[in-house]
């Protein structure tokens, strides 16, 4: 227990107050110095008798690296007293208001904020410093609450426009035109939203139907193979992270290998979320298995710089980025609110 | 502004919580707002005084509108930027309306000073153009505590606007019942709007409810500042005397004068004058009026006064020897023009002689006057022009005067153009009119109304007071002048001048003439009573009431030049006359004695009473005798056994408790004056109240008592079966009372069996069971009677199971 800053003016005052009034006979300065002690007094006994407070924390959903995320927990004492919370944030992690302070009261409503992880990795959040304070924010009782939670950030990925230019096929796949269409059937989990075939849904309210394209092969199916000199681990992640996400979002099952983690080739919403948990926390380096034909690239240099090779064309990873002429009609607003939240649901 | 935070609600929730959170704020904002009130009330004070009113209402609200805008547009720093612009506009503003404002801004020293006084207790009625003061104090504080308070900053809104009431406090124009007020709704606007902030429920908001009580009651009942504890910095004060002495009163205060309630007289010598006139001893004046006392416009900026420019100017040579330790005053007659003392002299505003240091006894100085003799060659020669800042200074009157003391004056008066005639006319008024007392209490409104058409009575204070209200109304410059009044002669020229000789005049400004002094306090039951009070002194033979004679000045020559404005032949003349004083008094009152050259028209004026003046044909208008002539056994002085037991029936009865809370505000503060508990007592019984609700509704007293009003008086409901169903429910909650609750999907019959146990149930409740199934589940309706008859039961059963 030990005064605020604020209650430390308060005392100053009171104290000033006092010996003014006391030379010069100013008798209502008497409710000043009263009405503090009283405040600072019972203060001090109610915050004497709080009671640690019980916290309960909830994950955050996984997230890319710069998208705002919401972090939320529990915190309950007696009395429902007024606190001042602070979540301890690892570097690279901000929080979305001015300062990471968050004044409430302790009434076992769930609390909320927001940050914004700058870079990828497996983020500790916590543990929870909480301040409780009595109602007039003077005197204070300090708890840190061993609570943690993981908040796991995926690599931040970009719209690859130039892939599209590269043909699958030379690389032993093909980049699959999307009206090479074979028959519908009901959506299963982890299709694209972008497959379900509306018309057919409307006539159907009680399914969603799916577009079925021409028998998955071989020829979609790749592996991408990611490694990196030392230092280049975030920009590799980065770049293998938006050529699975690419590939997978044209219908195209992808696999991963990384140095000490290799990942089967498969489709779905799961498969894509190891993918990216898997990039959000490689330490880099270089894989013992080198993989076959067929196998995309993705090698960063110590300084950063991604070369993606596909069969034998190697090119810079930001030519990659530049815009996709075949979407050259879609607006820039779009583009950059793609780029913005990752372009994917997860 | 701090942002609330809500996505982590949802729907009603977050809706419930904006309405919580709306209502705290309100509350919150409520709070600032008697804030902002505390310290608005004094500075509309100020102007209700000083006028200037409007002035200040515009720019409050233009201000208090400024800050709601600016929180919605401005960043801080750009409030900071506003206030800082208007701070310094307002200063501009104010120094540029103050005369020798500029030599003002360069004087740092004697600012800090004038501050330091301020914050010591000197009220700010002191301040020279009070009026501007008030309007550019106003706008900064009103303007950042709204900017913060609409802005969500409660913490910085609370600070600024005590911050401006305390500074009232300090300056002693905040009574101790307001300053209690301003202190509890600063942390209102903490308490309640941080909660607001922390999206607090309003019954979470119930601690801060509870501290506010408890800090009420304590600020009431715990007195840590000792009444009367100090005095402000004020240089000039401090006389001897007890502080509900006259003496103290008048000349004990410095700056501020306050009117006591039946002031004490205090036997004991303060100084031998040796004057070869008898005079009024004069200590100091006060310009600025506030309807229940005097104030003295800030030190060190006095008017210029041009001075006596008339030819009948006598020069008269006094010294003065200090008969006590720590006096702070140099009488002198008016008007002193040069002074030899061994200590450094100042002078004050309105021309009292200052001391460096509190006089020792023995001190002596000599001082040099010039008179404007206007007895002894007849009227002045006024003219007809005021100086600009004496008119603006001494015709000042508060705005709640009373239109009817302006009448009465001109009733009174002939011809206001001609002030010196008005002078002669309202003193005479008064004097023949109204009765000497020193047994009134305390002023409650307008001292000239009171005593006008009230009381019809008081002392010098009083009369001086009055007629000063009086003559300003008709737009004639006046001032009070304090001192005291010429003492006892003693042998050759000295005067012993005692503590009771305290006594307030009037000074009247006269164009090309200067200020001459008026006194319309009648003179013999003045006297008479001083005259008893010494006498009872010396019985008793207490205190130091005898003076030594002045040593023989032998050939003292005053060490100062000074200009010879007065002619030696007037000077002897009222010498003559003072010398023949005795004489000359047995021929008052005889009209004979003025036709024979016994007396001249002059020398009566000068040394016989109104009612012998009267008599002698020198006074036009028939007199009042009985109001005239007081016998001195009519004149009441009151008894100090009696005066202490009103004294504390007057008082606030916390006082006995030694809080003191409104005997400093008594008397000069803006909420007035005498007894105010009823306020105080409702503010405990608010506080106690409060602590009790919070604490029963914290025991569940109230939930309880709700439990206890519904099982045992129900209502009926509003057809028969909802009456049955209310009083199944009663059944249902009193059995779950006593631990056996209706289990769900638990039909009604299995639960009265299982309730009554293996007896089986009672008549009672098979009548009850079969009503309340028929009820729910029959066809035929059951009627109203039958109902209330259920409703009946029931409570019969459930009374029939309590201990009574």
């Amino acid at each position: 227990m030990n005064l605020t800053r604020r209650g430390r003016g308060v005392v100053w005052v009171a104290g000033f107050a006092f010996l003014w009034a006391l030379v010069f006979g100013l008798e209502s300065l008497n409710a000043v110095v009263v009405s503090a002690v009283v405040a600072l007094g019972i203060g001090g006994l109610w915050i004497h008798r709080v009671d640690a407070p019980t916290v309960e924390r909830f994950a955050p959903q996984p997230g890319h690296a710069g998208n705002q995320r919401l972090v939320r927990f529990q915190l309950r004492a007696d009395g429902s007293p007024r606190a001042t919370i602070v979540d301890q944030l690892p570097p690279g992690v901000e929080a979305v208001a001015e300062d990471n302070r968050l004044r409430r009261v302790l009434d076992g409503r769930t609390i909320g904020y927001s940050v914004i992880p700058e870079e990828r990795g497996i983020h500790q959040l916590g543990p929870l410093e909480v301040e409780i304070t009595d109602p007039f924010g003077l005197v204070a009782t300090r708890y840190e609450l061993d609570a943690t939670t993981e908040l796991v950030t995926y690599p931040r990925v970009y719209e690859l426009g130039g892939l599209s230019g590269i043909r699958i096929s030379d690389i032993g796949g093909s980049l699959r035109e999307r009206n090479e269409f074979d028959r519908v059937r009901e959506y299963e989990r982890g299709d694209p939203l972008r497959d379900i075939h509306w018309r057919s849904t409307a006539k159907h309210p009680e399914d969603l139907i799916v577009k079925e394209f021409i028998a998955r092969t071989d020829a979609n199916r790749t592996r991408i193979l990611a490694e990196c000199e030392q230092g280049g681990a975030d920009a590799m992640a980065m770049a293998a992270a938006s050529v699975a996400i690419t590939l997978m979002n044209d219908g195209i099952d992808v696999g991963l290998t990384v140095a000490d983690e290799t990942i089967a080739v498969e489709s779905g919403q799961n498969h894509r979320a190891r993918i990216l948990e898997t990039l959000a926390s490689t330490e880099g380096g270089y894989p013992t298995d080198q993989g076959t034909a067929g196998t995309i690239r993705v090698h960063a240099g110590g300084n950063g710089d991604v070369t993606v090779t596909i069969g034998t064309n190697s090119m810079p990873f930001e030519r990659l980025r530049r815009r996709d002429p075949a979407r050259a009609g879609t607006t820039r607003r779009d583009q950059s609110a793609v780029a913005a939240d990752g372009g994917w649901p997860q | 502004m701090s942002v609330v935070r809500e996505y982590d609600l949802v729907g009603n929730q977050r809706r419930a919580v904006r309405e919580h959170t709306d209502a705290l704020r309100w509350v919150a904002l409520g709070c600032l707002f008697v804030v902002t009130a505390t310290y608005l009330h004094i500075l509309f004070w100020i102007t209700g005084i000083v006028g200037g009113t409007g002035r200040l209402l515009a720019v409050t609200l233009l201000a208090g509108a400024a800050g709601v805008v600016a929180a919605h547009t401005v960043a801080p720093r750009g409030a900071a930027v506003i206030a800082g612009v208007g701070l310094l506009v307002g200063t501009m503003w104010y120094v540029q309306s103050v005369p020798e404002g500029i030599d003002l801004l360069l004087g740092i020293g004697s600012i800090i000073l004038d501050w330091l006084a301020l914050l010591s207790g000197f009220t700010v009625l002191g301040i020279v153009a009070a009026d501007v003061w008030a309007a550019t104090f106003a706008p900064v504080p009103v303007f950042l505590s709204w900017y913060f308070g609409i802005r969500g900053e409660y913490a910085r809104a609370g600070a600024i606007g005590g911050a401006a009431a305390a500074f009232f406090m300090m300056t002693g124009d905040l009574g101790a019942g307001v300053a209690l007020l301003a202190v509890i709704a600063v942390a209102g606007v903490v308490g309640f709007g941080e909660m607001a902030q922390r999206q607090a429920r309003l019954v979470q908001a119930e601690l801060v409810v509870l501290l506010l009580a408890a800090m009420l009651l304590a600020s009431f009942m715990v007195p840590i500042i000792p009444a009367h504890g100090g005095k402000p910095i004020t240089p000039g004060s401090s006389v001897g005397g007890g502080s509900d002495s006259l003496e103290n009163s008048l000349l004990g205060g410095g700056e501020e004068l306050r009117v006591a309630g039946q002031p004490s007289l205090d036997p004991t010598v303060r100084y031998t004058v040796t004057s070869p006139v008898p005079g009024r001893w004069r200590v100091d004046a006060y310009d600025r009026y506030t309807g229940e006392g005097w104030v003295q416009t800030s030190p060190g900026q006095a008017v210029d006064d041009p001075g006596p420019e008339t030819e009948n100017v006598q020069r008269i040579q006094m010294t003065v020897r200090a008969e006590l330790d720590g006096l702070r005053s140099m009488p002198t007659m008016w008007e002193p023009v040069a002074v030899d003392s061994e200590w450094a002299v100042s002078r004050s505003p309105e021309g009292g002689l200052l001391p460096e240091d509190p006089l020792s006894a023995g001190d002596r100085y000599f001082v040099t006057v010039e008179q404007v003799d206007t007895l002894i060659t007849g009227a002045p020669d006024v003219g007809e022009e005021y100086p600009a800042a004496i008119r603006e200074r001494y015709t000042q009157l508060p705005d709640s005067t009373p239109e009817r003391v302006a009448e009465r004056t001109t009733e009174v008066i002939s011809d206001p153009s001609d002030p010196y005639q008005a002078a002669i006319e309202v003193e005479t008024y008064l004097l023949r009119n109204y009765n000497y007392s020193l047994d009134v209490p305390p002023p409650n409104g307008d001292m000239a109304d009171t005593m006008l058409f009230e009381r019809q009575a008081g002392y010098c204070t009083w009369f001086a007071t009055t007629m000063i209200t009086m003559l300003r109304t008709q737009d004639i410059p006046a001032r009070l002048a304090t001192g005291y009044s010429s003492g006892e002669p003693q042998a050759g020229e000295d005067w012993v001048v005692r503590g009771m000789n305290a006594h307030a005049w009037v000074e009247v400004y006269l164009p090309e003439v200067g200020w001459v002094a008026f006194d319309p306090t009648p003179s013999e039951p003045y006297n008479n009573v001083r005259r008893s009070v010494l006498d009872e002194a010396r019985e008793e033979g207490t205190g130091q009431i005898e003076a030594d004679p002045v040593e023989d000045l032998g050939d003292w020559e005053p060490s100062l030049e000074m200009p010879e404005r007065g002619t030696e032949e007037q000077l002897t003349q009222l010498q003559r006359i003072l010398r023949r004083e005795d004489e000359l008094q047995q021929a008052c009152g005889d009209p004979a004695a003025l036709e024979q050259d016994e007396i001249t028209r002059e020398e009566a004026l000068i040394v016989c009473d109104p009612v012998s003046l009267e008599a002698m044909g020198l006074i036009d208008e028939p007199g009042d005798l009985e109001n005239i002539t007081l016998p001195s056994d009519n004149v009441t002085l009151a008894d100090p056994a009696n005066r202490s037991q009103t004294a504390l029936t007057r008082d606030d009865p916390l006082n006995e408790t030694g809080s003191g809370a409104n005997d400093a505000d008594g008397s000069a503060g803006p909420l007035g004056t005498g007894p105010v508990p009823p306020l105080e007592d409702l503010g405990v019984i608010l506080a106690l109240g409060l602590i009790a609700g919070i604490g029963a509704r914290r025991a569940g007293v109230f939930r309880r008592a709700r439990y206890e009003m519904a099982i045992r008086w129900p209502g009926a409901g509003r057809d028969p079966s909802s009456t049955i169903e209310r009083a199944w429910g009663r059944f249902e909650r009193h059995c779950a009372e006593t631990g056996l609750e209706r289990e769900t999907g638990e039909s009604a019959r299995a639960f009265v069996t299982r309730v009554s146990g293996p007896e089986g149930p009672d008549e009672r409740l098979v009548r009850l069971l079969s009503t309340y199934e028929r009820s729910r589940f029959g066809d035929e309706p059951i009627s109203r009677a039958d109902a209330r008859e259920i409703a009946k039961l029931v409570t019969g059963l459930i009374n029939d199971e309590r201990p009574h």
